[in-house]
C-alpha cells in the first residue's frame, strides 16, 4: 500500500499544480522537474537502493528524445505514440548494452558506463542528421490539444500520470520480495548470491530497467519541451541527475523526486542562485549528505519515524524454554530432509584441488558426507578449511577434482544454484544486511521470487510469506523478539544466531557452517551446541571450528585438513587419541585434546 | 616524422592526464576515497598564480608559493569540517558512510564548490599561469617537436609517479598510508594515526594537483569549467591502473595520451575520441581483474 | 435552515472573484498596443551567466545593460523609459526555453534579448514566435544553426552578423588576397552546423578569389591537444592557417600545437585573442606572433576615425557612443569594452524599430524590424523580411599583437 499511497500523493500535487498553473512560468519548471524526476526514480531502484552504479541513463534520457524527435519529424508520429515505440527500442537496446555491461561490477562497472555519454558526445557531434552539437526540434506535443493553455494542460497531466506510474512501478518492486533481492544485492553480491539470488540476471534487469525509464523520462522531455538539446548526453547531464538523485534521496523513489523538483526550482529561485549554482549545488550536496547519506528522503524519515528505544539486547540465556527439545522437533517439515533420510552420499568431494598461483591451498581432499549428521572439520590455520566450504557451497571453483550433490555433479555450478539444490551456509566474518531488520535478513533465505522476472515483483509479492517462514526460524532459535531489531545494533553472538537462522530458514539438506562459535562465550557455545545438534538430526551440517572439545562432543565424525591435505577422517574417539592429530595441533595450542 | 610528433604529442598530453591520475590513485589508496576534485585544485591553483600574477602584480614565486599555501589550507578546512564528519562518524550513527558510492559524492560537491568559487573570484574567461620555462618549443631530431610546458609536464609526470611508488614501497611512511587504505580499522589497532595520514594526504594531492595544474595550463589554458574534464581524465587514467596503484595509474595516463594521439592522427581526427572511449569501454569488460578490478561475480 | 450556510458560502466565494478579477486586471492589458503613460518598457534578457557559454552571456548583459542606461538617461523610447532585465539560462537549452516563458509571462517583456547559443536560441524561438514576442538571438548564425526554416522569417532575429563567415572573409579580404595567397588551411571546431559551415564558407571564397584550400581539419570543442589535425594541415603545405574555432581554451590549444610544428607560419583569424588575459593565458605576445584578430572596439574605432565614407564616420560616431555608455555604466576594464558590442547592437536595433515604427505595438515594430536598414557599430543591415540575415557591409578592422602585448591596427 506503500506504493498507492506514494503514486496518490503524486497525483494529487501533480493535478494541483498542473491544472492551474501548466502554461505559467511556475507550471513548465514543474513539468520540467517531472521529466527529471521520471529519470530519478529509475536511478532509485538501480543506483540508490541496489547500489549498481552506471552512468548510462543520460544517454538513454538522451536517446528517448531524439528517438521521439526523430519519429515525430520524419515519419509525423505523434509523440504520445512514438514514446512506448522509443520505450521498447530502448529497451532492447539496453538488453544488449546490458548483457555485455553488467558482466562487471562495482568501480569496473561504473567506468565503463562512464565511457557512455563520452561516445554519445563524439557521436552526436558529428551527426548532422540528428542536429550536430546543437540539438534537434519537434512539433509534436504529447497532447495536441485546441488551444495552447489546452496542450500546456494536457502535456503536464500525461506527464503526471507517466511519472505516477513509473513510481507505482518502482515502489512496488522496492517493497516486494524481489526488493529485498536487489537490496541484499546491492550490499553484498556474494552473500546474495550464496542466498540464491540470481546475480546476473538481477543485474540485467536492473540495467534495463534504469535504462528504459530513461528514455521514458527523454521521451516525455521531447514531447513537452519541443526541442532536443545535444548536452542532454552530456556528462555534465548525467551529473546533474546523480545530484538529484543523491540530494532527494537515492534509496527511496518520491526522494528522488523530490531530489528532481528541488534542483530544478533551485535553477529558477533567484539570478543570485543561479549565477552561484556551483557553490549552492556544492554546499547543498554536502550538507545533505552528512546530514544523512539517505539524503532528504532519509531526513525526514527519520524525523517522521517514532524512533523506538533500542531493546536491550535479549542474551540467548535469558530466551526462556525458547530452546528445548520440545521446540526443535516442530521444525522438521521440510521435505527434502526427509527426502534425504538414508541417503549415504549426500556430498562428495572426490579429488578436490584449489591452486592460488601456484600454491596448492587444497590437495587431493576426498570425502562423502551422507544425508543427515554433524561433521567436524578442523586444522590449523591455513589450512584450506574455508577454502573446501567455498569450493562446497560454489564460491570457489577448485582446480582439480570433482564435487557430488545427491549424486549430481555440481562442480561447476554457481552459489545460487546450489542454494536451490539446498545447501546453506554461514561465513566466517558475519555478513548480515546493515539496514534491513534481522526478520528481513532471515527473510533472504526463504524467498521463493529467486526464478521470477524483476516485473512479477511489481504485480505480486510474496515477502510476507518469506517473513513469516523467517519468524520460524527465528523461533526455533529463541530469537523472536529480536526480529524487529536492525542488525547492527546486535551483540556478536546474537548476529552470528541470526545468520545461523537465516542458514537454516532455508530449510537445506547441507549445512555449512564456518566457525559459529569464534567470539562465543563458554554458556554461549552450550547454546550453540544444542542447536547444531538438533540440526544435524535434520540434515547434514559441516562445521569448520577451532574448538577442538565442541567439536568433539557434537560430531559424529571429524576431518582434520592439514596444509590442504584431509589428514584424519574418523569418530571423536579416534580423534581424540590419534597422535597425528595431536602433534599437529599441538604445535598451535600446547596440549593434547582434552578428553571428554 | 608524422608518427615522431604524434608521440610526443600523445605522451604530453598523456603525462597531464598521469599527473592526474596520480593523485586520484594514491588518494585512493589511502583513503579509499575517489578524489574527483583534483581537477578543479589544478585550476585553482593555476587561476590562483594568474591572478596575483597578472592582476596583482606580484612576482611569480611569491604567487606560487601563496596560491599554494591557500590551497592547503582549504584542503585542511575540507579535512576537519566535511571528511571527518563523513568517516569519523561514531559508529552505527548515521553519519558513518560506507560504499563507494556516497564517498565520492562528497569529493563531487567539492568540486562544484571549488568551480563556483572560482568564478566569482576569477571571471568567466581563459587563463593561465605564467609559463615557467619560456620559450619556442625544442626541435629534438629535426622534424621533431616538442613544447618547452610539455617537457616540463612530462618530467613533473614521471617524477612525481615514481617518487610515489618509492614512498609507497620503501618507506614505513609510506606503509602506513597503504594500510590506512587497506584496512582502516587494523591499521588503528596497529597504531597508525589513520586520520593524520589522510588529512595528510588529502592535502598533498590537493597541493601536487595545484602545482601540476600551474604547470600544465599554459598548454591548454584554463576557464572556471575546466576542472571537471581534468578531473574525468584523471579518473579514467587511475581507473585503467587499477586505481590503487599510483605507478600504474602514471602509465595508464600516458598510455591513454598516447592512443588518442595516434587514432586521432591515424584513423579519424573526427572521430578518434569516440572511438578510443569504445576502446576503453571494451576492455574494461573484456579484462577487468587484469586492470585491478576486483572480479566480477558472474554466474 | 439552508439559506444560513449558503450565505456563508457566498460571501467568501464573492470575495474570491473580486480579488481573481482584480489580480486579472492588473496583469492584463499592458501587453498590446500602448503601454499606459509612464509605464516602462520591459526588455528581458535571457542569458547565461553560469555555465559554458556563461563569457559570452556576461559581455552580451553588460552592453545591453549599457546600452538601456544610456537610452534612459536620453529620453528613453517614445518617452518611456527601459526597463532591462536579465534571467540566467544557465547555458542550458531547456531553461533558455523557461527563461522565454518567464520573460513573457512574468515580466511582461516586449522584447526578448538573446539566448547566445544555437542550442538554447532554437529552443527558445519557438516560444517568442507563439507570444508574438519579438525575439533578438545574439547566436552568430542564422541561417547556417540548423532552425526550422519556418522561424527564420518570423519573430525571431539575429542581433549580430555571422562571425565565423564574417572572420574568413576578414582573412581573406586582409591577407589572402593582398599576399596573393594561394594554399590556405582551415582548422575547424565542431560546435554544431554554424561551425562546421566554415569549410563551405571557405571554399565558395575560394572560388571566388582564386586560391586553395587544401586541408580542412576539425577540432573537437575543448580537446586537450590537436597535434594529428596539425599535422594533417601541415602535410598540405598551406601558407596560411584560417581558424574557425569558438573562443577559449580552442583557440590556446591550437596556437600551441601549431606553433609547436610551424613558428611562424599566419594564423587568423583568432577570435577574442586581443584580450589581454587571452594574450597571457596562451603564453604572452611573443607566443601571438603573426597571428591576425579581427579587432577590438577600440581598434574598429581608430579604422573607422580614418575613414572618409559616411558609413566609416557614422561608424566612428556610434563606437564613441558605444564607448562612452559602457563607462557611464561603470564598466571600464579592457576585457569589458573590447567584448560588449553584441547586448549594445541589440539594443540598437530595439531602439530603432520601436522610435520608426512610432509605435509600442509588436506587429508594427516587428515589422520595421523586417527591414532592419541600420548601422549597429559597423554592422551595415540590408535585412528584408525573406532574408533576415543580409548584411551589406561589416567595417571591421583586423590586428595583430605587438611585442608588448598591445593590439595594433593592422593594414
Amino acid at each position: 500500500m506503500k506504493a498507492l499511497r506514494s503514486t496518490g500523493l503524486l497525483v494529487v500535487t501533480g493535478l494541483a499544480v498542473v491544472v492551474p498553473f501548466a502554461q505559467q512560468y511556475a507550471g513548465t519548471v514543474f513539468v520540467l522537474a517531472l521529466c527529471y524526476a521520471i529519470v530519478t526514480a529509475g536511478m532509485a531502484v538501480q543506483i540508490g537502493f541496489s547500489q549498481q552504479i552506471a552512468f548510462s541513463q543520460s544517454v538513454f534520457m538522451g536517446a528517448g528524445a531524439y528517438g521521439v524527435a526523430m519519429l515525430n519529424t520524419h515519419l509525423s508520429m505523434p509523440s504520445l505514440l512514438a514514446t512506448p515505440i522509443v520505450m521498447a527500442g530502448a529497451g532492447l537496446a539496453a538488453l544488449l548494452l546490458g548483457s555485455v555491461v553488467t558482466r562487471a561490477s562495482g568501480l569496473a562497472l561504473a567506468v565503463a558506463t562512464l565511457m557512455l555519454p563520452l561516445i554519445a558526445v563524439g557521436y552526436l557531434s558529428s551527426a548532422g542528421y540528428l542536429g550536430g552539437s546543437i540539438g534537434t526540434p519537434l512539433t509534436g506535443n504529447l497532447w495536441e490539444g485546441a488551444s495552447t493553455e489546452a496542450t500546456a494542460v494536457g502535456n503536464g497531466l500525461i506527464t503526471v500520470a507517466v511519472l505516477a506510474l513509473v513510481v507505482f512501478v518502482c515502489t512496488r518492486i522496492l517493497s516486494s520480495d524481489i526488493g529485498l533481492e536487489l537490496y541484499v544485492l546491492g550490499v553484498d553480491e556474494p552473500t546474495a548470491a550464496a542466498m540464491g539470488v540470481r546475480t546476473s540476471r538481477r543485474k540485467l534487469e536492473l540495467f534495463v530497467l534504469g535504462s528504459v525509464f530513461a528514455a521514458l523520462g527523454g521521451a516525455v522531455y521531447a514531447g513537452t519541451q519541443l526541442f532536443v538539446p545535444a548536452s542532454l548526453v552530456d556528462p555534465t547531464a548525467e551529473l546533474t541527475l546523480l545530484m538529484m538523485l543523491f540530494v532527494g534521496g537515492r534509496k527511496s523513489i518520491l526522494g528522488a523526486v523530490v531530489g528532481a523538483l528541488a534542483i530544478q526550482y533551485l535553477y529558477g529561485a533567484s539570478n543570485w542562485v543561479s549565477v552561484n549554482i556551483l557553490i549552492v549545488e556544492g554546499v547543498l550536496l554536502t550538507v545533505v549528505l552528512l546530514a544523512d547519506p539517505d539524503g532528504l528522503a532519509g531526513l525526514v524519515a527519520a524525523l517522521a519515524r517514532a524512533r523506538p528505544p533500542a531493546p536491550a539486547a535479549v542474551p540467548l540465556e535469558r530466551t526462556n524454554g525458547a530452546i528445548g527439545h520440545a521446540r526443535l522437533d516442530v521444525l522438521p517439515d521440510s521435505q527434502r530432509a526427509d527426502g534425504a533420510i538414508g541417503t549415504l552420499k549426500l556430498l562428495e568431494c572426490i579429488g578436490v584441488g584449489k591452486e592460488y598461483g601456484g600454491l596448492a591451498v587444497l590437495d587431493d581432499v576426498t570425502l562423502t558426507l551422507p544425508g543427515r549428521g554433524l561433521f567436524g572439520l578442523c586444522g590449523p590455520n591455513g589450512a584450506g578449511k574455508s577454502t573446501l566450504l567455498g569450493v562446497i557451497g560454489g564460491s570457489v571453483r577448485p582446480s582439480r577434482g570433482r564435487v557430488l550433490l545427491d549424486g549430481t555433479d555440481v562442480t561447476r555450478l554457481p552459489p545460487q544454484e546450489r542454494f536451490q539444490l539446498g545447501v546453506s551456509r554461514t561465513f566466517q566474518a558475519v555478513h548480515l544486511i546493515r539496514g534491513r531488520t534481522v526478520l528481513d535478513n532471515v527473510a533472504v533465505a526463504c524467498l521463493s521470487s529467486h526464478r521470477s522476472s524483476l516485473v512479477r515483483g511489481i504485480v505480486r509479492s510474496r515477502l510476507a510469506e518469506a517473513r513469516a517462514k523467517a519468524a520460524e526460524a527465528l523461533d526455533y532459535l529463541g530469537m523472536g523478539q529480536l526480529s524487529g531489531q536492525d542488525v547492527s545494533s546486535l551483540t556478536l553472538e546474537n548476529q552470528r544466531m541470526v545468520e545461523l537462522a537465516r542458514a537454516i530458514a532455508a530449510r537445506p539438506r547441507l549445512l555449512l557452517l564456518d566457525e559459529p562459535a569464534s567470539g562465543l562465550s563458554g554458556p554461549q557455545r552450550e547454546r550453540l551446541a544444542e542447536v547444531l545438534r538438533a540440526a544435524g538430526e535434520l540434515a547434514c551440517v559441516l562445521l569448520v571450528e577451532h574448538d577442538l572439545d565442541l567439536v568433539a562432543r557434537i560430531s559424529q565424525k571429524i576431518f582434520v585438513l592439514a596444509r590442504g591435505r584431509l589428514v584424519f577422517d574418523g569418530d571423536p574417539e579416534d580423534f581424540r587419541s590419534s597422535d597425528v592429530v595431536n602433534s599437529l595441533l599441538q604445535g598451535g595450542r600446547g596440549g593434547r585434546v582434552p578428553p571428554p | 616524422m608524422k608518427f615522431g610528433n604524434l608521440l610526443i604529442a600523445g605522451l604530453v598530453t598523456g603525462s597531464i592526464y598521469a599527473v592526474f591520475a596520480v593523485c586520484v590513485a594514491v588518494w585512493y589508496r589511502v583513503s579509499n576515497i575517489l578524489n574527483l576534485a583534483v581537477g578543479d585544485f589544478a585550476m585553482a591553483g593555476a587561476l590562483g598564480v594568474d591572478n596575483l600574477v597578472r592582476v596583482r602584480n606580484w612576482p611569480l614565486p611569491a604567487a606560487i608559493a601563496a596560491t599554494l599555501a591557500v590551497v592547503a589550507v582549504f584542503a585542511y578546512a575540507y579535512d576537519q569540517i566535511v571528511l571527518r564528519l563523513a568517516q569519523d562518524g561514531p559508529p552505527n550513527g548515521r553519519r558513518q558512510q560506507e560504499g563507494i558510492v556516497i564517498t565520492f559524492f562528497f569529493t563531487f560537491a567539492l568540486s562544484f564548490f571549488i568551480d563556483g568559487i572560482a568564478k566569482v573570484l576569477f571571471g568567466t574567461d581563459v587563463h593561465a599561469a605564467p609559463a615557467l620555462w619560456g620559450g619556442n618549443s625544442l626541435s629534438i631530431v629535426s622534424g621533431l617537436h616538442l613544447e618547452r610546458a610539455g617537457l616540463l609536464v612530462l618530467v613533473c609526470a614521471l617524477v612525481s609517479g615514481s617518487m610515489f611508488w618509492l614512498y609507497i614501497r620503501y618507506t614505513l611512511g609510506g606503509k602506513a598510508m597503504e594500510a590506512c587504505g587497506e584496512n582502516r580499522l587494523g591499521a588503528r589497532i596497529v597504531g597508525i594515526d589513520v586520520r593524520r595520514y589522510r588529512r595528510i594526504i588529502f592535502i598533498g594531492t590537493a597541493v601536487l594537483a595545484a602545482i601540476f595544474g600551474i604547470v600544465e595550463s599554459p598548454i591548454t589554458g584554463y576557464t572556471y569549467l575546466s576542472g571537471a574534464t581534468i578531473s574525468l581524465t584523471g579518473f579514467i587514467a587511475a581507473a585503467y591502473g587499477g586505481f590503487r596503484k599510483p605507478g600504474r595509474a602514471l602509465l595508464a595516463g600516458l598510455a591513454i595520451g598516447v592512443l588518442e594521439a595516434l587514432l586521432g592522427g591515424y584513423v579519424s581526427t573526427e572521430y578518434g575520441d569516440t572511438v578510443m572511449y569504445a576502446i576503453l569501454a571494451a576492455m574494461i569488460l573484456a579484462w577487468p581483474r587484469a586492470l585491478g578490478f576486483e572480479s566480477a561475480v558472474s554466474s | 435552515m439552508m439559506v444560513f450556510p449558503r450565505r456563508r458560502i457566498l460571501f467568501p466565494l464573492a470575495a474570491a472573484v473580486a480579488l481573481a478579477l482584480a489580480g486579472c486586471g492588473s496583469s492584463g492589458g499592458a501587453v498590446s498596443g500602448g503601454l499606459a503613460k509612464d509605464a516602462p518598457i520591459v526588455i528581458c534578457g535571457d542569458l547565461a551567466l553560469s555555465g559554458p557559454y556563461a563569457q559570452i552571456g556576461e559581455t552580451d548583459n553588460w552592453g545591453a545593460t549599457a546600452f538601456f542606461k544610456h537610452l534612459n538617461a536620453t529620453g528613453g523610447i517614445q518617452g518611456h523609459k527601459v526597463s532591462y532585465v536579465v534571467e540566467n539560462n544557465q547555458s542550458s537549452a531547456s531553461q533558455a526555453e523557461l527563461i522565454a516563458r518567464k520573460c513573457i509571462l512574468s515580466e511582461h517583456a516586449k522584447v526578448i534579448v538573446g539566448p547566445e547559443s544555437g542550442a538554447d536560441t532554437e529552443a527558445a524561438l519557438p516560444i517568442a514566435i507563439a507570444y508574438h514576442t519579438i525575439l533578438i538571438s545574439l547566436s552568430s548564425g542564422w541561417q547556417t544553426n540548423g532552425y526550422p526554416a519556418s522561424e527564420l522569417t518570423s519573430w525571431g532575429f539575429p542581433g549580430f552578423y555571422d562571425v565565423f563567415y564574417e572572420d574568413q572573409l576578414a582573412s581573406v579580404q586582409n591577407l589572402i588576397v593582398p599576399r596573393h595567397l594561394t594554399r590556405v588551411a582551415l582548422l575547424e571546431d565542431n560546435c554544431g552546423p554554424v561551425c562546421l559551415t566554415n569549410q563551405g564558407s571557405v571554399q565558395a571564397l575560394a572560388r571566388q578569389y582564386g586560391f586553395q584550400l587544401v586541408s580542412t581539419q576539425i577540432d573537437q570543442v575543448g580537446a586537450t591537444d590537436v597535434t594529428p589535425q596539425v599535422l594533417a594541415m601541415l602535410a598540405a603545405k598551406p601558407q596560411i592557417i584560417l581558424f574557425g574555432l569558438v573562443p577559449g581554451t580552442d583557440s590556446i590549444t591550437a596556437i600551441r600545437a601549431i606553433r609547436a610544428q610551424d613558428p611562424s607560419i599566419p594564423i587568423s583569424e583568432c577570435s577574442a585573442c586581443e584580450l589581454p588575459s587571452f594574450i597571457a593565458a596562451a603564453g604572452g605576445a611573443s607566443v601571438m606572433h603573426n597571428i591576425y584578430v579581427l579587432g577590438s572596439m577600440q581598434d574598429w574605432l581608430t579604422a573607422a576615425s580614418q575613414g572618409t565614407s559616411p558609413e566609416a564616420r557614422a561608424t566612428a560616431d556610434g563606437l564613441r557612443q558605444y564607448f562612452a555608455g559602457m563607462r557611464a555604466a561603470g564598466l571600464t576594464s579592457e576585457d569589458q569594452l573590447d567584448n560588449s558590442q553584441e547586448g549594445w547592437d541589440a539594443g540598437l536595433e530595439i531602439n530603432w524599430a520601436m522610435t520608426s515604427a512610432g509605435t509600442l505595438d509588436e506587429t508594427a515594430v516587428m515589422h520595421k524590424l523586417q527591414h532592419l536598414n541600420i548601422n549597429t557599430l559597423g554592422i551595415i543591415w540590408n535585412r528584408t523580411p525573406s532574408d533576415y540575415e543580409n548584411i551589406s557591409q561589416v567595417l571591421a578592422a583586423m590586428e595583430t599583437i605587438a611585442p608588448d602585448g598591445t593590439a595594433t591596427l593592422y593594414k
